[in-house]
């Protein structure tokens, strides 16, 4: 059974991986931004854990903010 | 294992090497590729969990328009890969000591985590009856209307913004004056000279 730590779990390595590309890629900012839109999937997905998980569906609309405002 | 479990273990391997290989990869037309599979796992993550309208704006607003924005960019863009790769070896070990640290941080702040108490009739919720977008668009426009509007209005500030970053007016470029074109007088546009012969004007 896949629990809410799993998902938690995914979200942390991918927010590292987020981190670890800024510091990796400082001179290309196009790859900067790929790696901040990273961070941003991964909060996107701590957010629908929870909200699947919790049964509350705000989560998911404040990812639809989230997503909002990273494309813009 | 169930075919749930399966799924999961193989799109969230499938995101995390997706962003793995995003931050590495030398060419950044490469990096848009892995990004745009780490989107799509993503994605498949999201249908596992129910959101299937969140799922479906990620791979039609990321996969579709920001990350082909991102490959449009990058291939306008003249990069030079030698430097980068000169660069990228420069700042690999900060990366990694910095990338380990906050890994470490996170573990303990899991470790510790747990549930409160009496966390088993929430976490028992089930969503209401309806389907997955129709709830959220009775939640967005019941409750969450006004920030909406506030989205709405980032977009366009963001739009506008970037018309008015990229607009230039040249100089040398003729452009077409109808004002100037509609007030013309036809009796001022010629004048007829009676040249007298052998004299010239």
């Amino acid at each position: 059974m896949i629990g809410l730590e799993h998902y938690l779990a995914v979200a942390a390595a991918l927010f590292v991986i987020g981190i670890f590309g800024l510091f990796l890629n400082r001179k290309n900012i196009i790859i900067l931004l790929m790696s901040i839109e990273l961070m941003l999937l991964s909060v996107n997905i701590n957010f629908v854990a929870f909200s699947a998980f919790l049964g509350d569906y705000v989560g998911q609309i404040f990812t639809l903010f989230v997503l909002t405002v990273a494309a813009a | 294992m169930g075919i749930a479990e399966l799924a999961f273990y193989a799109f969230s391997m499938s995101t995390l090497i997706g962003g793995i290989f995003t931050v590495v990869a030398r060419n950044p037309v490469h990096s848009v590729l892995w990004l745009i599979l780490a989107f799509l796992s993503a994605a498949g993550l999201f249908v596992l969990l129910g959101a299937e309208f969140v799922a479906m704006l990620l791979i039609i607003v990321y996969v579709g328009a920001v990350a082909v924005l991102f490959l449009f960019v990058v291939m306008m863009l003249d990069v030079d890969f030698a430097e980068l790769k000169a660069e990228m070896a420069r700042y690999l070990p900060l990366g990694l000591v910095i990338g380990v640290i906050v890994l470490i941080q996170l573990m303990f702040a899991f470790g510790v985590w747990d549930y409160s108490t009496g966390y088993e009739g929430r976490l028992a919720a089930e969503f209401g009856a309806g389907t997955n977008t129709g709830e959220l668009g009775v939640i967005l426009y019941d409750d969450y209307i006004l920030i909406f509007q506030l989205a709405g209005l980032v977009l366009l500030v963001a739009m506008i913004g970037a018309i008015v970053l990229t607009l230039r007016h040249r100089v040398d470029v003729k452009r077409q004056d109808v004002v100037a074109q509609m007030m013309r007088d036809p009796a001022k546009a010629m004048e007829l000279k009676d040249v007298k012969p052998g004299q010239g004007l």
